[in-house]
C-alpha cells in the first residue's frame, strides 16, 4: 500500500512543479478569434514584436487538453531581445531542416526551400521528385521514425530545426529528448486541422521560419481562390450524389467522421456524405449491418483504402458486391499518385493543393461540371 | 558451503563481471555514426573530440543507453527469479502479477488520446507523463494484488487473480485501440516493442536509484527465498513470515519491473529466461549465489541484445523486444532439451 502512496506522491510533485509552466492566455484550438495571419487554421498564431516574432502552436496532438508551444523567431544577425525564453529562440531564416512528415516536405517545397531539407523520416515514402533523386543518389539521410530516431545522425547533421508532428503527445518523448541534446524542435499540428484549407494554410506557419511570409500569403490566396471557385461551382448543382467511404475489415467498417477533412471535401464538392451528421473529426467504426443498410442509397464510393481494384473489394468481403456503387462501377480511390513503396502524394503534395483534390471530387460527383478534367489524385477502380 | 564450490562461484562471478565490462565498453564504442576509437577514448577521458557533436553522441546517447540496457537486464532478471520462487512456477516472470498490463493501460491512456487525464492542461515535460502513467498503472495493479494477498492465503489464487487483472487491463486497452487513429495506434504499438534509447541523463537520476533500491531489497530477501524453496509450511516452521515475505518480494518486483516498463516499455523474455540460464551455469539453487548470478547474466544478455538490435554498421535497427526473444528462445530450448528435469529445478 505504501508504494502506491509513493506513486501518487511522485505524480503530485511532478504536477505541482509543472504548474509554473502553465500558459496564461489559455487559448484553445476551438477559439474562433482570428489570430495573426491565419484565416482558416486554428492551430497556430504568428505575432510580430519588436526584435522578434512569436509563433505559437496550440494543442499539436489529439487529446492534448490545453497546451501551447511557443517559438521566438529572431533574425540571424540581430541580438536576442531580453525577456523571451532563450531555449525557444530560433534563428531565422533557417538554413537546414529535418522533417518527420511528408506533409512538412510538401509545405517547404511549396516555398521553394526543398534544398534546406537535409534528412527525413522514411525517405522511401516521399514523392517529391527532387528529394527522391537526392535519396537515390545518397544525399538525403534517413533518420528513422518518431520512436526510433537515430539521434547520432541527427546530431551530426547540425539542423537549425527538426520539424515534428505530435502523435500521442507525451508518448513521443522524442521531442524532449531532442531538446535535451540541444536541438530546436518545432511541433507542426497541420494534420489536426479539420478542413483542407486550414491544413493548406500551415504554409504560412512554415514560411515564418524562412522569412517568406509574403510568398506564402500569395500561394495561399491562390489556393483559397481556386478552392472557393470550385466549391461555388459545385454548390450550384441541386442534386447531390450520396457518398459512402472506407473499406471494412473483419466485420467493422472504419469511416471518416462527419466533421473530418474528408467530410468537408465531399460537402464542398457537392456531395451528400452518408455520415455527415456524425459529430466526430476522426475515423470511427460502424457495424457491417448498419453500413449495408446505409450504403444501399449510396451513388458513389470513395477512398477504398488498400483496395485498388474491384476484385480486391470482393476479396475483402464478397457481400460488398451488392453495394449500389459497386454494381454501377462508381468506385474511386485516392491512389493515382502512390509510389512503389506505398508513399501517397495525396498525403504529401495533396495537402498544399486542396483545390486540385476538390477538382477531382467535383469531377467524380458531377462529371458534367468539369468536362475534360483528368483526375490527378483519384483513380477509378478497374474491374479486374 | 564447501570451499571448492565457493572458489568456483568466485571464478564465475569474475567471468561474468569481466563480460559485463567488455560488453558495456563495446556498446559505447559502436553506433550508427562512425567515431574513431581514439576519439571515444579521448571523450571518455574528459577531453574534447575533433567534432563537438561526438561528445554529445557518446556522453548523452551511448552511455545512458548502455547503462539503461545493463540496469534493465539486471532488474527484469532478478524480479523474474523472485516470482519463479514465490509462485514455485518455472514459467513465472516479472510480469505475472499484471504489472505490464497495468503499465500498458496507463500508457495507452496517454498515447491513445487521453493524455489530459494525467496532465490536466499543464505542460508536463514530455517523457515524464508517460513514465508517471506507466508507474501509476502498475502501482494500481500492485495495490489490488496486495489487498487480495492480505486475505487470500493460497499463492495460486493470487497468481490467477494477477492474470485476471492483467487481462482486464488488456481488454480496456483493446477498446481504446479500436477507437483510435492509425497514427496513434502505431505510436502505441511501437511503445510495446520496447526501447532502451529513450532514457536521458536527467531520467537516469530517477531510473538508477529506483533499480538500485529494488535490487537491494531482492538481495536482502535471499534467505527467505531459500526457505520458500522448501515449501511454504516448511518456511513457516523456520520462522519465516510468509505474508511479509510476499509483501517485500511483490514490492521489489513491482519497483523493478514497473520502473523498467515505465522507462523502456514492456521488455519480454529476459525475466523468464535469465533465471534458468543462471541456474544452469551455477548449478545451484541457493539464492545467495543465484541472485547475483541472475543479476549479472541479465545485464550481459541485455547488453548483447542491445548491441544486436542496433545492427552495428547498418542504417536501421530492430525492436529490442524481438531481439531479446529471438536470442533468448534458442537458449531456453537448448536448456530444456539438455536438462529434462527443467520443471524440478525451481
Amino acid at each position: 500500500m505504501k508504494i502506491s502512496i509513493l506513486y501518487i506522491l511522485t505524480f503530485l510533485i511532478i504536477s505541482a512543479v509543472s504548474c509554473s509552466n502553465r500558459d496564461p492566455s489559455g487559448r484553445l484550438l476551438g477559439d474562433r478569434e482570428e489570430c495573426g495571419h491565419a484565416r482558416h487554421a486554428r492551430g497556430f498564431c504568428i505575432e510580430d514584436h519588436p526584435g522578434y516574432r512569436k509563433v505559437s502552436v496550440f494543442n499539436p496532438w489529439q487529446g492534448a487538453g490545453n497546451r501551447v508551444f511557443r517559438y521566438y523567431l529572431v533574425d540571424r544577425d540581430d541580438p536576442v531581445p531580453p525577456g523571451i525564453d532563450k531555449n525557444r529562440v530560433i534563428r531565422t531564416p533557417v538554413e537546414s531542416i529535418i522533417c518527420l512528415s511528408t506533409t512538412h516536405v510538401a509545405l517547404i517545397d511549396q516555398l521553394g526551400k526543398t534544398g534546406t531539407i537535409t534528412a527525413v523520416s522514411n525517405p522511401q515514402l516521399i514523392n517529391n521528385p527532387e528529394l527522391k533523386k537526392r535519396y537515390e543518389s545518397g544525399y538525403l539521410t534517413d533518420i528513422g521514425y518518431e520512436h526510433n530516431l537515430d539521434y547520432e545522425k541527427i546530431l551530426s547533421l547540425h539542423p537549425d530545426i527538426v520539424m515534428v508532428y505530435g502523435v500521442g503527445g507525451e508518448a513521443s518523448g522524442y521531442v524532449e529528448r531532442l531538446e535535451e541534446l540541444g536541438i530546436s524542435v518545432v511541433l507542426n499540428g497541420e494534420y489536426l486541422e479539420p478542413t483542407p484549407l486550414a491544413q493548406a494554410e500551415w504554409v504560412k506557419f512554415v514560411a515564418a521560419f524562412f522569412g517568406l511570409d509574403e510568398l506564402a500569403e500569395e500561394k495561399f490566396i491562390e489556393t483559397e481562390k481556386n478552392y472557393h471557385e470550385l466549391a461555388l461551382l459545385a454548390s450550384s448543382v441541386e442534386e447531390k450524389p450520396v457518398v459512402m467511404a472506407g473499406l471494412p475489415w473483419r466485420n467493422s467498417w472504419f469511416v471518416p467522421g462527419g466533421r473530418s477533412f474528408f467530410a468537408t471535401l465531399v460537402s464542398d464538392a457537392g456531395g451528400d456524405y452518408i455520415w455527415k451528421n456524425n459529430p466526430s473529426r476522426e475515423n470511427f467504426p460502424i457495424d457491417m449491418e448498419i453500413m449495408f443498410e446505409a450504403g444501399d442509397r449510396a451513388d458513389i464510393w470513395l477512398n477504398t483504402g488498400s483496395a485498388v481494384s474491384t476484385n480486391e473489394i470482393i476479396n475483402v468481403d464478397n457481400r460488398l458486391s451488392s453495394m449500389p456503387p459497386y454494381l454501377n462501377g462508381n468506385i474511386y480511390n485516392n491512389i493515382a499518385r502512390v509510389n512503389r513503396h506505398g508513399g501517397n502524394d495525396y498525403w504529401e503534395k495533396g495537402i498544399t493543393e486542396p483545390h486540385v483534390i476538390l477538382k477531382d471530387l467535383v469531377h467524380i460527383l458531377h462529371p458534367s461540371l468539369l468536362p475534360g478534367h483528368e483526375l490527378v489524385y483519384y483513380k477509378k477502380l478497374d474491374v479486374r | 558451503m564447501v570451499p571448492v564450490e565457493k572458489q568456483k562461484n568466485m571464478l564465475l562471478f569474475l567471468l561474468l563481471g569481466l563480460l559485463t565490462v567488455g560488453l558495456f565498453t563495446a556498446s559505447v564504442f559502436t553506433g550508427s555514426v562512425h567515431i574513431p576509437v581514439s576519439e571515444i577514448a579521448r571523450i571518455l577521458a574528459g577531453g574534447e573530440p575533433l567534432r563537438p557533436e561526438w561528445k554529445t553522441i557518446v556522453l548523452d546517447l551511448r552511455l545512458p543507453r548502455a547503462l539503461t540496457a545493463l540496469l534493465a537486464g539486471m532488474a527484469l532478471s532478478v524480479s523474474g527469479l523472485q516470482m519463479q520462487t514465490v509462485f514455485r512456477n518455472p514459467l513465472a516472470g516479472p510480469f505475472v502479477l499484471g504489472i505490464t498490463s497495468g503499465a500498458s493501460l496507463g500508457v495507452a491512456l496517454v498515447v491513445l488520446g487521453y493524455s489530459w487525464i494525467f496532465t490536466a492542461g499543464h505542460s508536463l515535460p514530455g517523457n515524464w507523463v508517460l513514465i508517471a502513467a506507466a508507474w501509476l498503472g502498475s502501482g494500481a495493479v500492485l495495490f489490488v494484488i496486495m489487498l487480495v494477498s492480505v486475505r487470500v492465503r493460497d499463492i495460486m489464487t493470487i497468481l490467477i487473480l494477477g492474470i485476471m487483472f492483467g487481462s482486464a487491463a488488456t481488454a480496456l486497452v483493446s477498446v481504446m485501440q479500436y477507437f483510435s487513429e492509425e497514427a496513434m495506434l502505431k505510436s502505441y504499438i511501437i511503445w510495446t516493442m520496447g526501447s532502451l534509447g529513450n532514457v536521458s541523463r536527467t531520467q537516469m537520476q530517477l531510473f538508477l536509484p529506483a533499480i538500485a533500491a529494488g535490487v537491494t531489497i531482492s538481495l536482502m530477501s535471499a534467505k527467505v527465498l531459500n526457505a520458500l524453496l522448501l515449501g511454504e509450511s516448511y518456511a513457516r516452521s523456520l520462522g519465516v513470515n510468509i505474508s511479509v515475505t510476499r509483501f517485500t518480494v511483490f514490492i521489489s518486483t513491482s519497483i523493478l519491473a514497473g520502473t523498467v516498463t515505465a522507462f523502456c516499455g514492456p521488455i519480454g523474455f529476459i525475466g523468464i529466461a535469465v533465471p534458468h540460464i543462471a541456474r544452469m551455469i551455477t548449478k545451484n539453487a541457493n539464492h545467495r549465489v543465484l541472485i547475483p548470478a541472475t543479476i549479472l547474466t541479465g545485464g550481459v544478455l541485455m547488453l548483447i541484445s542491445d548491441i544486436i538490435s542496433r545492427l552495428p554498421g547498418h542504417e536501421s535497427n530492430l525492436p529490442i523486444n524481438s531481439v531479446t526473444a529471438l536470442i533468448g528462445i534458442p537458449v531456453v530450448i537448448w536448456i530444456i532439451i539438455k536438462n529434462q528435469k527443467f520443471s524440478k529445478m525451481v
